[in-house]
C-alpha cells in the first residue's frame, strides 16, 4: 500500500516536472523567436556605421561587383562544409579498423627496432 | 615517398646500426620527436611573444620612457604597431596554432590510437621543417630596414598591399611577414592531410569510433579544419603578394591617395581580403581552442575518477563546433559595411555556436559532479580552462550582436573577449597537457608545489590583466592606440591600465616558475612509471617515454571505451582500453600489449 502510493506521488512529481520542462522550453524558444525577430527588423539600421573605405569601395564596383562578393560568401562555404562533411562522413565509413594486428615477422623486426629507445 | 619509415628502421635493426644523433633528434622521422620539436618551437614562440606584449603594455603605461631594445630609445606609434602586429602573428600561428595541434597531437595521437607512427612520417619531418623556416622567415622582419610590418596580424590591405610608401615595415617587413605566413600555410596544410589520414587508416583493432579518446576526436576535427581554412589563407596570400610585387590589384581600390601621390591600382576590393582571411581566421579560434577541449575532457575524467558524461554529445559537439566555425567568419566584419542581411545571418549563426559550447560546458561539469577530485596540477589547469571560456563566451555573446559590436568593435573590450576565450583558455590547456603529459613525455613528473604556484598566480594574475580590461573598452578604450594621452577622455582610464600593466609583468614572472619546473625535472623530477596518473587511454599502456615503436614490438588491440573509471565490478577504479576483461579476450583475437 505505502509503496504504491510512494510510486504515484513519485509518477506524479515527474508529470508535473515534465510539464515544468515543457513550459520552459516553450519560453526559451518563443523568447529565441521574439530576439530573431527583433534582430531582423533592425538589421538595416545597424549597417549604418562602418569602414568607410570597405563601403565606397564595394558601392563603387556596380551591381556586379556587388552580386560577386555576396556570391563569393557562398563559394567559400559550399565546397569547405561539403569537404568537411565528407571527410566525417569517410572516418564513419570506416569506422570499424579491419587492420588485423600485425603479429609474427613484422613483430620481430619491430622488437630489434624497439631498443632505439627515443630516452 | 615512402609512407613506412619502418622499413629503415627493420634496416637499422637487422644491421644493428643505431641511427646518429642528427637522424635521430633533429631530422627524425619519429613522430615523438618531431612533437617533441613542435612544443620547443612553440615553447620559444610563446617567450618572444610575451616578451612584445610586455613591451606594448610597459609602452602604454610610459609612452615616454627608454627602452633598450628600441632603435632611438623611445618606441615610435609604428614600433608599437609593429610590436602589436608581431604579438598576434607570432602567438596565434607559432604557440596556439603549433602547440596544442602539431605538438601534442603528433606526440599522442599514434599513441593513443595504437598506431606506431604518423601515416606519412617524411610529410610530418617536412611540416616541422616549414613551419620552422616560417617562423625564422617571420621574425627575420624585425632585421630588416623600416622593421616589422605594422598592419597587425590580419594584414588588412591596403595598407598591406602597397608598399613601403604606406609606413615603415610595409616594405621589405610586411613581404618577410607574407612569405612566413605562406610557408607555415604548406606546413600546416601537410600536417593536416597526415593526422587526418592517421585517424581514419591506423588505428589499432577495435578502436572504434564510440573508443576514440576525446583528445583524438579533438585532433581529427581540428585538422579538417586547418585542412580547409589554411587553403584559403594560402590563396588570399598568394593574391596579397602579388598586389605588392606584381602590380595586381585584388584588394587594392581604385583612387588611393597616399602620402599625397595617387596610386595606380584600381578595381580591387580590401573587403574581398577580409572575408579570404577571416575564413581562415574564424576556424583558427577553434584550430587554436579544440584541442584544448579534446585535452580538458581527458583530464577531468582522469581526475574525477569517472567516465566522461555524455561523451557522445561531447563529439557532436565537437563536430557541431568545428561545422559552425566556417559559417561565422562575417562577425568579424560587421563594420566593414557589408550587406546588413549578411551580418543578420552571420549573428544568428554567431550565436547558434552557443549551443554546442553550453553542451561542452554543461558536460564538463556533469562529468565533475559526484566524482572523486583529485586536484593535481593538470587538473587545476583543466578547471582554469573551463573557466576562461565560460567567461571570454559571455562575452562574446555581446559582440555577436551587430548593434553592440559596432561600438564595441574598435575597443579594448573586444582585445579582452579574445584573449580569454581564445588565448588564454587554449594556453591552459596547453599547460594541462603538459604537466598532464610530461611524465609519458620524458619519464619524470614535474614538481607539484612549482605547478600550484604555477596556475594561481597565473589564474590570478590573468584575470587581473583581463577584466578591467573589458570596463576600459566599454568606457571607449580605442585598441592599437599606441599613446592614450591626446584625448582626455582616454586619461581617465589611465590607472586601469598601470594595473593591467603590473598584473601582466607578475603573470609573466610567474612563467618563470614553469619555466624552472620544466627545465629542472627533465632532470631532477621525481621518476613516472608507465602510468602515473591510473590512467585508461593507451598512451599509458607503455613505458615513458615509450620505445621508437611505440609498443615495443607488440601491438595493442582495444576492448572498452576510454574513460572507464570506477566500475563497481573493477577490480581497481580504472579498467585501461588495452585489458580485456574474462568475456572477451579469447586468445583469437589478436595479441594485446
Amino acid at each position: 500500500m505505502l509503496a504504491s502510493t510512494v510510486a504515484e506521488s513519485i509518477v506524479a512529481r515527474r508529470q508535473t516536472a515534465a510539464k515544468t520542462v515543457r513550459i520552459l522550453s516553450l519560453g526559451v524558444a518563443g523568447f529565441a523567436v521574439l530576439c530573431a525577430l527583433v534582430v531582423v527588423l533592425t538589421a538595416s539600421r545597424t549597417a549604418a556605421q562602418g569602414c568607410a573605405q570597405c563601403y565606397q569601395s564595394a558601392a563603387a564596383s556596380g551591381v556586379a561587383g556587388r552580386a560577386a562578393l555576396r556570391h563569393g560568401i557562398l563559394i567559400l562555404l559550399v565546397p569547405a562544409i561539403s569537404l568537411f562533411l565528407a571527410i566525417l562522413s569517410l572516418l564513419c565509413r570506416r569506422r570499424n579498423p579491419a587492420r588485423p594486428a600485425p603479429v609474427g615477422k613484422f613483430s620481430e623486426r619491430m622488437a630489434g627496432a624497439s631498443s632505439n629507445s627515443v630516452r | 615517398m615512402s609512407s613506412n619509415p619502418s622499413a629503415s628502421s627493420a634496416v637499422e635493426a637487422r644491421s644493428g646500426a643505431r641511427p646518429g644523433i642528427f637522424r635521430r633528434y633533429v631530422f627524425s622521422t619519429d613522430h615523438k620527436i618531431i612533437g617533441l620539436q613542435y612544443f620547443f618551437l612553440s615553447l620559444a614562440a610563446v617567450t618572444i611573444g610575451v616578451f612584445l606584449s610586455l613591451g606594448m603594455r610597459f609602452h602604454l603605461v610610459w609612452p615616454a620612457a627608454r627602452l633598450p631594445f628600441v632603435t632611438g630609445g623611445i618606441m615610435t606609434p609604428e614600433q608599437y604597431l609593429a610590436l602589436v602586429t608581431m604579438h598576434g602573428t607570432i602567438m596565434v600561428f607559432f604557440v596556439l596554432t603549433t602547440a596544442p595541434q602539431s605538438a601534442f597531437g603528433n606526440y599522442l595521437l599514434p599513441l593513443q590510437i595504437g598506431a606506431r607512427d604518423m601515416a606519412f612520417p617524411r610529410l610530418n619531418m617536412l611540416s616541422f621543417w616549414l613551419t620552422l623556416v616560417a617562423f625564422l622567415v617571420t621574425l627575420s622582419a624585425f632585421l630588416v630596414p623600416g622593421g616589422a610590418p605594422i598592419s597587425g596580424w590580419t594584414a588588412y590591405p591596403p595598407l598591406s598591399g602597397m608598399g613601403e610608401i604606406t609606413g615603415p615595415g610595409e616594405g621589405a617587413g610586411q613581404s618577410l611577414w607574407i612569405a612566413g605566413i605562406l610557408i607555415f600555410c604548406v606546413g600546416s596544410l601537410l600536417g593536416s592531410i597526415n593526422f587526418i589520414s592517421t585517424t581514419i587508416d591506423l588505428r589499432a583493432p577495435g578502436m572504434t569510433l564510440t573508443r576514440l579518446p576525446l583528445t583524438v576526436w579533438a585532433w581529427f576535427v581540428t585538422a579538417i579544419l586547418s585542412l580547409l581554412a589554411f587553403a584559403v589563407l594560402f590563396a588570399g596570400g598568394i593574391l596579397l603578394a602579388l598586389d605588392r610585387v606584381a602590380g595586381t590589384s585584388f584588394f587594392l581600390p581604385a583612387g588611393l591617395v597616399v602620402s599625397g601621390e595617387l596610386q595606380m591600382h584600381g578595381g580591387g576590393s580590401p573587403l574581398l581580403w577580409q572575408h579570404l582571411f577571416w575564413f581562415f581566421g574564424h576556424p583558427e579560434v577553434y584550430i587554436a581552442i579544440l584541442p584544448g577541449m579534446g585535452v580538458v575532457s581527458h583530464i577531468l575524467a582522469n581526475f574525477s575518477r569517472k567516465p566522461v558524461f555524455g561523451y557522445r554529445a561531447m563529439v557532436l559537439a565537437l563536430c557541431a563546433i568545428g561545422l559552425l566555425g566556417f559559417l561565422v567568419w562575417g562577425h568579424h566584419m560587421f563594420v566593414s559595411g557589408m550587406n546588413p542581411y549578411s551580418s543578420l545571418t552571420f549573428s544568428i549563426l554567431t550565436l547558434s555556436i552557443g549551443v554546442p559550447s553550453a553542451v561542452k560546458t554543461f558536460n564538463w561539469l556533469g562529468t565533475l559532479w559526484g566524482g572523486k577530485l583529485q586536484f593535481q596540477t593538470p587538473m587545476l589547469f583543466a578547471l582554469g580552462f573551463i573557466s576562461f571560456f565560460v567567461t571570454g563566451g559571455l562575452s562574446g555573446i555581446f559582440l555577436a550582436q551587430p548593434a553592440l559590436d559596432t561600438s564595441l568593435h574598435a575597443t579594448y573590450y573586444v582585445v579582452a573577449h579574445f584573449h580569454i576565450v581564445m588565448g588564454v583558455a587554449a594556453i591552459f590547456g596547453i599547460f594541462a597537457a603538459t604537466y598532464y603529459w610530461f611524465p609519458k613525455m620524458f619519464g619524470r613528473k614535474m614538481n607539484k608545489t612549482l605547478g600550484q604556484l604555477h596556475f594561481w598566480l597565473t589564474f590570478a594574475g590573468v584575470y587581473a590583466i583581463f577584466m578591467p580590461m573589458h570596463f576600459v573598452g566599454i568606457a571607449g578604450g580605442i585598441r592599437r592606440y599606441a599613446d592614450a594621452s591626446g584625448a582626455s577622455y582616454l586619461v581617465s582610464l589611465q590607472p586601469l591600465h598601470v594595473f593591467m600593466t603590473i598584473a601582466a609583468f607578475i603573470t609573466a614572472a610567474a612563467q618563470l616558475a614553469f619555466f624552472y619546473n620544466f627545465f629542472w625535472s627533465l632532470r631532477q623530477g621525481e621518476p613516472a612509471s608507465a602510468n602515473p596518473w591510473d590512467a585508461t587511454s593507451l598512451e599509458w599502456a607503455t613505458a615513458s617515454p615509450p620505445p621508437s615503436d611505440n609498443f615495443a614490438g607488440q601491438f595493442p588491440r582495444v576492448y572498452r571505451a576510454p574513460y572507464e573509471y570506477s566500475l563497481p565490478a573493477a577490480p581497481q577504479d580504472f579498467f585501461p582500453q588495452h585489458l580485456p576483461s574474462e568475456q572477451d579476450a579469447p586468445s583469437s583475437k589478436g595479441r594485446s600489449c
